[in-house]
């Protein structure tokens, strides 16, 4: 556990996850208060991660339970596993025969295999899904709800009732309660906004992506071998074209994929031929590459025309 | 320093942030463990337990300057009293009022 907000940095930075001040706090506050975190903020700044690294962190299991459109309390919470149910069935045809051999009408025969059904719907014949593991495991873990904004309405108020009591009841069990509560992390790309009632529930971060300084921070962190003067540039470009109009904004994802392959082929700045022919890391369509052509030429252009006054070169960094 | 948080948490509420009960209480609890030594960390603190959608950051923010900087205060003080200043008190232009 962690016991102040240096120490989820320090903690966080061992997983080589560069965090700041902000994100600590919360993070801090989830595992001392107990409450599940709900992350928002654009796709790729790392909420996934996140909740990878607070579960490296703390050496702890991460359950993780992605979220879809149509996710349902059997794919999310539980099944019963008939295929097993049926073959049992099959097996143990005889010794349901003996059972059922007292019996002279249809009525008492049902009777009696009503009298059985405990047998059949035992833990024996549950299978846990992710939301009744992160209950059930003997250990305390982190259970990663990605995307929530995806599933429906329903799943939301019903996932509000498993984070307000940890507990679930299974009509054929009983209720089913945590063994230990787990730290829960929620990320949500808004693309729609979620309850009041699970919001309230939750503490709030809001991730954007990395200022200059953090990202070149990022990217010598995953990428040690990288120049500095490469780093440097990717990352000017880099913001230049989140401000574009794209598709899909690059993550810090694809522009560690980018500068890892920069760095493989040896390229140390960004005028060399290589550098458009492995847009398509950081790209993932066609007309996002072609924008981010244009920006690039731009760049190298206003780089050229300012080499001969030069020393100017760092005002550009932000 | 509660009545205070509850005085911010009715700001917040007037300012279209909704915060619940529960919310403040979070605050409350939360302050317990980082304490309000740190104005950073203290301003963290209030934004994730009391701001849930990421449009109402901005407004937190502003209202949190305004609330517990006093910037806001001393900005209302110079637009209500505009030629309080010594040097024009006695002058002519003072006269517009």
């Amino acid at each position: 556990m962690f016991q102040s907000v240096n120490d989820v940095i320090a903690g966080f930075g061992a997983q080589k996850y560069i965090c700041n001040n902000n994100v600590a706090t919360v993070v801090y506050l989830g595992t001392a208060l107990q409450k599940p975190i709900l992350v928002e903020g654009p796709a790729g700044v790392g909420k996934t991660e996140l909740g990878k690294v607070l579960a490296d962190a703390l050496g702890m299991e991460l359950i993780r339970l992605q979220c879809y459109e149509g996710l349902d309390e059997a794919k999310a919470l539980y099944e019963w596993e008939y295929a097993k149910q049926l073959l049992y069935t099959q097996i143990l045809k005889e010794k349901i025969g003996d059972i059922l051999q007292g019996s002279r009408t249809l009525q008492e025969a049902v009777d009696c295999v009503a009298n059985q059904d405990g047998v059949f719907f035992s833990d024996r014949f549950l299978l846990p899904r992710p939301l009744l593991r992160a209950l059930l495991s003997e250990k305390r873990c982190v259970l990663l709800i990605d995307e929530v904004d995806k599933s429906d309405a329903e799943f939301e108020a019903f996932l509000l009732e498993i984070l307000s009591d940890f507990q679930i009841s299974v009509p054929e069990i009983g209720t089913l309660k945590a063994k230990h509560i787990p730290f829960v992390i929620l990320t949500s790309n808004n693309s729609r906004e979620m309850s009041d009632a699970l919001k309230r529930r939750c503490l709030h971060l809001y991730i954007d992506f990395p200022d200059s300084q953090r990202e070149m921070e990022i990217i010598k962190l995953k990428v040690p071998d990288v120049g500095n003067q490469l780093a440097e540039e990717v990352v000017r470009l880099l913001h230049r074209l989140r401000k574009l109009d794209l598709k899909k904004t690059p993550s810090i994802s694809e522009t560690l994929d980018w500068v890892r392959a920069l760095t493989l082929l040896n390229v140390k700045q960004l005028d060399h031929d290589l550098v458009e022919e492995t847009l398509s890391t950081l790209m993932k369509y066609e007309a996002d590459i072609r924008k981010a052509h244009q920006e690039l030429k731009a760049y190298l252009a206003e780089k050229q025309a300012q080499r001969p006054g030069g020393g100017s070169e760092k005002d550009h960094l932000h | 320093m509660e009545e205070r948080l509850i005085e911010f948490a009715s700001v917040l509420r007037r300012n279209g942030i909704r915060v619940s009960l529960s919310e403040n209480m979070d605050t409350f609890r939360a302050l317990e463990l980082i304490g309000i030594g740190d104005p950073v960390l203290f301003r963290h603190t209030l934004r994730t337990t009391l701001v849930k959608r990421a449009g109402d950051v901005k407004p937190f923010e502003e209202l949190f300057d305004y609330f517990f900087l006093g910037i806001g205060q001393a900005l209302d003080a110079i637009d209500r009293k505009p030629f309080e200043h010594p040097r024009t008190r006695h002058g002519g232009i003072g006269g517009a009022r």
